[in-house]
């Protein structure tokens, strides 16, 4: 790099720039405060168009007024003054995307939060878009393995169905989201882990664990964080979708995760409110539920003909102390197709993942499990329903007919299969195995304490000297006499070394 | 209900209109005996400025405010005005100059929401942006 080349370059560069005298729509701003401005002027503004201030913040048109207009300020707000000219832009928000963004942290207007320099894209999307319509859709035939054995049993996931999760704090919902994420290394999947109004400790701890577990290869985590204005924290989830569109449209698969979408609900009350909107059920403006329904539908399953993309939706929603009646997590369970709940009891049971399965149900997934694992989930869920209604009677223990023993004994050992620790995914043959051999009674000769440290060894068992029966479940994705009989082969032989090396 | 200034200006300019100096006295003196009944005495200059607006609209009267560096002479105020015109179809220009020497160089025309920028000043701020992109 010498001198004259630098020069030379600045002088082209300034040869070739050109300045048009344009004309530029401005208005004046009015009043300004928690995030929220007042704009008089802007006659001809668009419902949420990009506003620009002086001192280069962007802003949103929300209330189109007689004689103003009424913008939240996305960033910085606290350097603009009453008398500031804020100029409109004729654009709708949009927010750039592109295959850059995969492996970063990003806040919601796309810039980078991680420290790892610029992104370049040539692409934005708007951050709003209506959801694909009937004709695009297809239904939903592709699971999502979210490695976690109860779920992928009882409540499927499907590609581009939305599940929410549900429960009360500390209960192991981001648990199960993570998890998921893990899980979908090499299922040719792109994961957005959206966090809204979320500790940045927190983030900062999943986003080491997403890395250390390789998972950020194909993840892009978009951060709203509890220090950040709530104008962000409104915008990132349809910032998030915006970045799964541009995959899905592409022909790709994305999994989001909505954490959490009351937090959304929360931030979103506060622009209201500050904009004089009026309140409605618990403060919460007119259209809270249109503001989460139009995000969710727009997860999808399109059609071949239109690329055969998808978008799954992962929402979560917080519940205070297990009320599920409350307005935000009705709204939510009535948009999406069905619901894991977390439930506080299970969890200090030590019953992890603490899932309900009796009241969680997914309505579309179904269809999109493999055989194999519909097959033994089956049986599965009779044992588990069976074993609930006789739960009760646990306690008298001697008291009760051969019948019900064997029930009650045959549930506490599912029970114990269906734990698993987090950060421990496991694959979809896996699952499929140790279900199978303990809807068959395989397990019942082994003590309740015992089974999760059965469980381990006949995994590992598997992996290591029954590999092929693995493989032929994967290739097969089903239980066909053949794959039944090999399976039970190797469990037999497993029980009975495991037997003679205790 | 509530009357908004918009409302009352656009009641004044549709009473006002097609009629001689002498009535529009009447009008104007009646449309205070309202406000003053209505309580809202204190909109009276927001009616003035949005009636200003609805009669140059309804007349093809535009307003500009040029800001320059120095007075303009009146070949430059010519030049400006039959310009105005023809974008904005307006019969009348009626300019409004205003001096600021900060801008260095060239001019601001300022018409209702609409701004042309045409100075040294900003020329230079998107050099550098441009520069330092």
């Amino acid at each position: 790099m010498n001198k004259d080349y630098i020069i030379e370059q600045l002088k082209k560069q300034i040869e070739g720039f050109e300045v048009a005298a344009k004309t530029e729509k401005v208005g004046t701003v009015s009043e300004i405060g928690d995030g929220v401005a007042r704009i008089t002027g802007l006659g001809d503004a668009m419902a949420s168009e990009m506003l620009e201030f002086e001192n280069g913040a962007v802003g949103v048109a929300l209330n189109l007024e007689e004689d103003r207009v009424g913008a939240m300020v996305l960033g910085e707000y606290t350097d603009i003054k009453e008398g500031d000219q804020v100029k409109s832009t004729g654009q709708i928000l949009s927010v750039p995307v592109g295959e850059n963004f995969i492996g970063r942290v990003i806040n919601p207007l796309g810039k980078p939060l991680d420290g790892k320099g610029d992104i370049k894209s040539e692409k934005s999307y708007p951050i709003e878009k209506i959801a694909p319509g009937v004709i695009t859709r297809q239904k939903v035939n592709q699971p999502v393995q979210t490695g976690i054995k109860a779920i992928d049993a009882m409540i499927p996931i499907g590609r581009g169905q939305r599940e929410l999760i549900i429960g009360d704090r500390q209960t192991g919902k981001t648990a199960v989201a993570i998890d998921t994420i893990i899980n979908q290394k090499g299922q040719d999947m792109i994961c957005i882990y959206v966090a809204i109004g979320q500790k940045e400790s927190k983030v900062a701890r999943i986003v080491s664990e997403l890395e250390k577990h390789g998972a950020m290869e194909y993840t892009t985590v978009v951060l709203a964080g509890a220090a950040d204005p709530a104008p962000l924290s409104f915008i990132a989830p349809y910032a998030g979708c915006a970045l799964g569109e541009y995959f899905m449209d592409k022909g790709q698969d994305v999994l989001i995760v909505y954490d959490d979408l009351s937090r959304h609900a929360w931030s979103y009350r506060q622009v209201s409110l500050i904009l004089r909107r009026p309140p409605g059920r618990e403060a919460y403006p007119g259209d809270i539920f249109y503001l989460h329904s139009r995000l969710l539908e727009r997860s999808a399953k399109l059609s071949k003909d239109f690329g055969g993309g998808s978008i799954t939706a992962l929402p979560i929603i917080e519940t205070q102390a297990g009320d599920v009646s409350a307005y935000i997590p009705t709204n939510v369970i009535s948009i999406t197709d069905g619901q894991i709940y977390l439930e506080a009891d299970l969890f200090y049971k030590g019953v992890r993942p603490a899932l309900n399965v009796g009241i969680s149900v997914s309505r579309v997934g179904s269809d999109a499990q493999t055989k194999a694992m519909k097959k033994v989930a089956g049986k599965l869920k009779l044992d588990m329903a069976q074993f609930r209604e006789l739960e009760a009677f646990a306690q008298f223990g001697s008291d009760l007919d051969e019948k019900t023993k064997t029930t009650i004994e045959r549930g506490k050992r599912t029970v114990e299969v269906l734990k698993q620790g987090q950060y421990e995914p496991m694959a979809m043959e896996n699952e499929v195995a140790i279900i199978y051999a303990a809807t068959n009674g395989f397990l019942d000769d082994v003590a309740v304490e015992k089974v999760g440290a059965w469980e381990r060894d006949f995994q590992k068992y598997l992996n290591s000297s029954a590999k092929a029966v693995l493989d032929l479940i994967r290739e097969k994705k089903e239980l066909s006499k053949e794959v039944v009989l090999k399976l039970e082969k190797a469990i037999k032989e497993f029980k009975e070394v495991y037997q003679n090396g205790n | 209900m509530k009357v908004t200034p918009t409302q009352y200006a656009d009641a004044l300019y549709e009473a006002t209109k097609d009629k001689s100096q002498e009535e529009v006295g009447g009008f104007a003196a009646n449309l205070a005996k309202v406000l003053a009944h209505n309580n809202q005495l204190r909109l009276k200059d927001k009616i003035i400025a949005k009636f200003s607006e609805i009669y140059n609209r309804e007349n093809s009267i535009v307003e500009a405010e040029v800001i320059s560096r120095e007075k303009l002479d009146e070949e430059v105020r010519t030049k400006v005005r039959t310009s105005l015109m023809i974008k904005y179809g307006a019969k009348e220009v009626i300019l409004n100059n205003i001096i600021d020497p900060n801008i260095k160089g060239g001019i601001i025309i300022k018409v209702g929401d609409d701004v042309m920028d045409g100075t040294v000043d900003r020329q230079l701020a998107e050099l550098k942006s441009c520069l330092n992109h």
